[in-house]
């Protein structure tokens, strides 16, 4: 901080001095820089200044054409805080993190969410789902037309479909058990087998 | 008269915009349009898509019109079918279009697609735009919004059933503990059955 504070202070002598030189040499008329040509930068000039000799009478001691367009005073921490990361007292405290006290939760799997947005715990669990079941389907399709609507079958569903509605429909098996919270039906019990089979683990490194 | 003319003429069943969204883009309004449709290319085929939320709800006016389009007039019309060359750019998904999708909302009195907004993603320095999921109604994917009253994750549910499982327990282990003083007696009489909780 202690360095930081240095180097701008360093950085702001030098440049007091650089301009301290101008002025010195613009009122001497020395070398360097013409007045005329730094007046001239700085914007309209009167042209009788211009063609002032270097020699002659010496300019009138410069006018505030030489800082425009550069801070005239420091601009303190305080300001420079309050202008990088705003304040209370500005409209709507802009700029400033505000909590948000509209937030809602998910029925389903509890995590909050914004209201009218979808819940993103469990959009990336539809989403990574989708993904794989649109990979599958485009496998099948291919780049035949597709002239029937696609059922997705997972593994042990196929058994539960007739040849008549089979074929009705464009079947997209998976090579997988359907997620057990993708149930078509909600009072329908799931493919997946509960497990019935457990091993007792015995405690070991007791005494 | 008039719900025969209104049969007549396609209508979008959603809100639409009073003025259309600029979808900035380097080639003008020639890339905005192209923009739009892949976006409705990618709708027909995949049925459920992610992108900008703006880019999404600008393309659905035009999958809309175009499913109602071939709902009304089928795939005789001329105008119909230069609507669906323009629209989809792989054309296989034409006959989609005509053979599942007509056929899907023939009877369909509520749009064809919804779309959902996504929350905004809170990386560092975020500039990205709001993203949104955009679906054909009647989707064999897993549902993006349900309307199951699942609420046995809500905090005070779960409370209530750790509070639950916890009273039965000790109440178990009382009658356990009753049995066992009853056998202890030695007596000829069984011991008393638990009356529940
Ligand atoms: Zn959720």
């Amino acid at each position: 901080m202690i360095n930081g504070v240095r180097v701008v202070w360093g950085n702001w002598q030098r440049t007091i001095d650089r301009y301290a030189v101008i002025i010195y040499q613009a009122i001497n008329g020395g070398g360097g820089p013409s007045p005329a040509l730094a007046l001239a930068a700085a914007g309209g000039v009167p042209h009788q200044r211009a063609a002032t000799p270097p020699g002659g009478a010496p300019p009138p001691v410069a006018d505030d054409g030489f800082l425009w367009a550069v801070p005239k005073y420091r601009r303190s921490v305080e300001r420079r805080m309050m202008r990088r990361y705003g304040a209370e007292s500005w409209p709507n405290g802009r700029k400033l993190i505000k909590p948000k006290n509209n937030l809602i939760f998910c029925l389903k799997c509890g995590s909050h969410y914004l209201p009218g947005m979808l819940c993103m715990t469990c959009y990336n669990r539809v989403k990574s789902e989708t993904e794989e079941l649109q990979k599958a389907v485009a496998q099948q399709q291919g780049l035949t037309p597709p002239d029937r609507e696609v059922a997705i079958v997972y593994r042990g569903e196929r058994e539960a479909i007739d040849d008549q509605q089979a074929k009705a429909v464009r079947l997209v098996e998976l090579p997988k058990e359907r997620p057990r919270w993708f149930s078509k039906n909600l009072m329908q019990r799931t493919t997946t087998p509960v497990a019935t089979e457990t091993a007792p683990v015995k405690p070991s490194d007791l005494g | 008269m008039t719900s025969q003319l209104g049969r007549l003429i396609p209508q979008l069943r959603i809100p639409v915009q009073p003025k259309y969204r600029p979808l900035r883009n380097v080639e003008g309004s020639y890339g905005r349009l192209k923009n739009l449709r892949s976006t409705v290319t990618a709708l027909v085929r995949d049925e459920r898509v992610e992108m900008q939320y703006i880019r999404l709800d600008e393309a659905r006016g035009y999958a809309e019109r175009l499913i109602h389009d071939a709902i009304l007039h089928g795939d005789r019309d001329t105008h119909t079918m230069d609507m669906a060359n323009f629209w989809l750019t792989e054309k296989q998904l034409i006959h989609k279009l005509f053979k599942v999708l007509a056929p899907r909302y023939a009877e369909h009195r509520s749009s064809f697609t919804s779309l959902y907004k996504l929350p905004p993603a809170y990386r560092e320095n975020d500039k990205g735009a709001p993203r949104g999921v955009l679906e054909l109604k009647g989707n064999p994917f897993p549902p993006l919004r349900d309307g199951s009253t699942d609420r046995k994750h809500l905090l005070h549910n779960v409370l209530l059933d750790e509070a639950r499982r916890q009273y039965r327990h000790k109440k178990y282990q009382q009658l356990a503990a009753e049995a066992r003083a009853a056998l202890a007696d030695s007596s000829a009489e069984p011991p008393r059955r638990p009356s529940g909780d």
